[in-house]
């Protein structure tokens, strides 16, 4: 299997799944006062120390959670009836939950995908929360500018890191942010396991209420086994400094499939931009092709795994939001596939791709209803 | 490619070229947990009766064309008529849909095949849906919408011989 849908969950990594099943004979209760509690304990705290340092923050600034989505409900949460500030392309687990608890205005991205100037959506908004990268195309925002735009007009400012973790590299410090959403199962850790880094001093609500672990930031038992899974992974990406990984081997591998995309698959485009874009991360449109189809030819005759921005596929029946922002087309959003790469992503997995992706495209564009040119 | 089908060992889940075809069948094709029944699989794998390439080529005693490449799907369904029988003689279809879309039509092209026009217009969305043993409810609407584009074929014959 040639698995290209990293973005969308990763392997578990060995050193995570190591300290995982080692967690699992830990039988204390981590908010026990007895020997097997502080056994449990010790884990969580090495867990979180790893998390901070991948980020530069302190110990105390990260509050686990279940996931990403439980991060970003938390925050909507904290600012509920309140007037914020989102991006168009934030995951939905920004924009539903905004909708439903606060006054969300909306912030147009450009063709990019990028945030310009938000000085005109954010006046009197109490927060402004724009992802670091986008799960979809990849698009890396200007994070620190955009947060020292909100700070001087009297918001905070929160971001959305899940896709960004591991692929970049990040300082809280620098971006100057006061919230940031992380998750586990981005960068090899298991799913159902993530963190909210909480900047000193900032305001903070709980979501989930009830007992008192985290300090009182969030109620119910700790979970031991994800959590040394997540810490192990974040140890993983801090002592190989992956990031350095996907910008050195990673990123030369996904600009080849690019590349060879667009020579050899007839009608193809690329919704990602190469320059500013996740290294990791491909987005592209096959004209007359719909990316359900695509997929799973994929999926049945190459063994190749990867996922699209298709209506078909997104089980509410609509086109991606990302792309209908960026592009405003829903021929493109329905045509589309994302590729995302992995550290043992090989250029034979890339040749492997190119064996069935054009073939199967031009099947799809031969025998589809939609008119493409023809070739010269 | 033949770097491509090299065994890896590096990584010991990579296989090769006959275990691939082997792991893609128990994954995609074979009963395990997925949207679509077999019979879904094997028309979106195999579909029966489509034109490839430039449909102009095609005669035909009648067309019809429904959907929309914004909403995501689109068929267009042509047709030739024994005009002694009045019974649908060949089929050809073209598609811009996921796999459900392309199943249903492929589908759909079966049922028609041999059927008077009277009968051919009785196919229901129901009817496809039943000969695929079944599709998921939210694919249903958007994806089964063949039986429409035959009969748009269909008024689109008898208006052109009642010429």
């Amino acid at each position: 299997m040639i698995y290209l849908d990293y973005s969308a969950t990763t392997p578990l990594i060995e050193d995570a799944k190591k300290a995982m099943i080692s967690a699992m004979e830990l039988h204390g209760n981590p908010s026990a006062l007895h020997t097997p509690g502080h056994e449990a304990m010790n884990v969580i705290e090495d867990a979180r120390e790893e998390i901070a340092k991948l980020i530069n923050a302190q110990p105390e600034e990260i509050l686990f959670t279940s996931g990403g989505s439980e991060s970003n409900n938390t925050i909507t949460n904290i600012f509920a009836g309140e007037k914020i500030a989102v991006s168009a392309i934030e995951h939905p687990s920004v924009l539903e939950s905004a909708k439903l608890r606060c006054e969300p205005t909306i912030i147009p991205v450009n063709e990019q995908g990028i945030v310009e100037d938000i000085h005109d959506y954010i006046l009197g908004t109490k927060l402004v929360s724009i992802m670091l990268a986008n799960n979809e195309i990849g698009t890396i925002q200007n994070i620190k500018e955009l947060a020292k735009t909100a700070h001087e007009s009297g918001a905070l400012f929160h971001t959305d890191a899940t896709q960004a973790l591991g692929k970049i590299k990040i300082d809280v410090k620098d971006l100057d942010v006061d919230y940031m959403t992380l998750s586990s199962h981005k960068i090899g850790g298991p799913i159902g396991i993530g963190a909210l880094y909480i900047k000193k001093g900032v305001p903070f609500q709980p979501f989930i209420v009830g007992g008192h672990q985290e300090h009182g930031k969030r109620a119910g038992t700790y979970q031991t086994v994800n959590i040394a899974g997540f810490g192990a992974a974040a140890k993983y990406a801090n002592n190989h400094q992956i990031w350095d990984i996907y910008d050195q081997k990673v990123r030369p591998l996904r600009n080849l499939l690019a590349e060879r995309i667009l020579k050899e698959v007839p009608f193809s485009s690329i919704n990602s931009n190469l320059e500013t874009a996740l290294p990791h991360l491909l987005n592209c449109s096959f004209k007359a092709a719909e990316g359900e189809s695509i997929q799973l030819y994929l999926d049945a005759e190459g063994d190749v795994i990867v996922s699209t921005g298709s209506a078909c596929a997104s089980g509410d029946g609509k086109p991606s939001h990302v792309l209908m922002a960026t592009s405003g087309d829903a021929e493109v959003a329905h045509s589309s596939i994302r590729f995302s790469f992995g550290l043992d992503t090989t250029e034979a997995d890339v040749d492997h791709v190119m064996e069935y992706l054009p073939g199967i495209v031009k099947r799809l564009q031969g025998i589809s209803t939609i008119k493409i040119e023809e070739e010269a | 490619m033949t770097t491509a089908k090299a065994p890896k060992t590096a990584k010991a889940t990579k296989a090769t070229k006959a275990t691939k075809t082997k792991t893609a069948a128990n994954g995609f094709l074979a009963g395990t947990p997925w949207v679509y029944t077999d019979i879904v699989k094997e028309h979106f794998l195999h579909p029966r009766n489509f034109y490839m390439g430039d449909e102009s080529q095609y005669q035909r005693d009648g067309e019809g064309i429904v959907g929309n490449p914004i909403c995501g799907d689109q068929m267009l369904m042509m047709i030739q008529v024994d005009k002694e029988t009045d019974k649908i003689k060949d089929v050809k279809w073209k598609t811009y849909g996921c796999a459900s879309a392309i199943a249903s039509t492929s589908a759909l092209s079966e049922l028609a095949k041999g059927r008077t026009l009277d009968e051919a217009l009785r196919i229901t969305a129901e009817e496809i849906e039943e000969y695929l043993g079944g599709l998921p409810k939210h694919k249903f609407h958007c994806s089964v919408l063949g039986h429409d584009a035959l009969a748009a074929a269909i008024k689109n014959y008898r208006e052109k011989a009642a010429n």
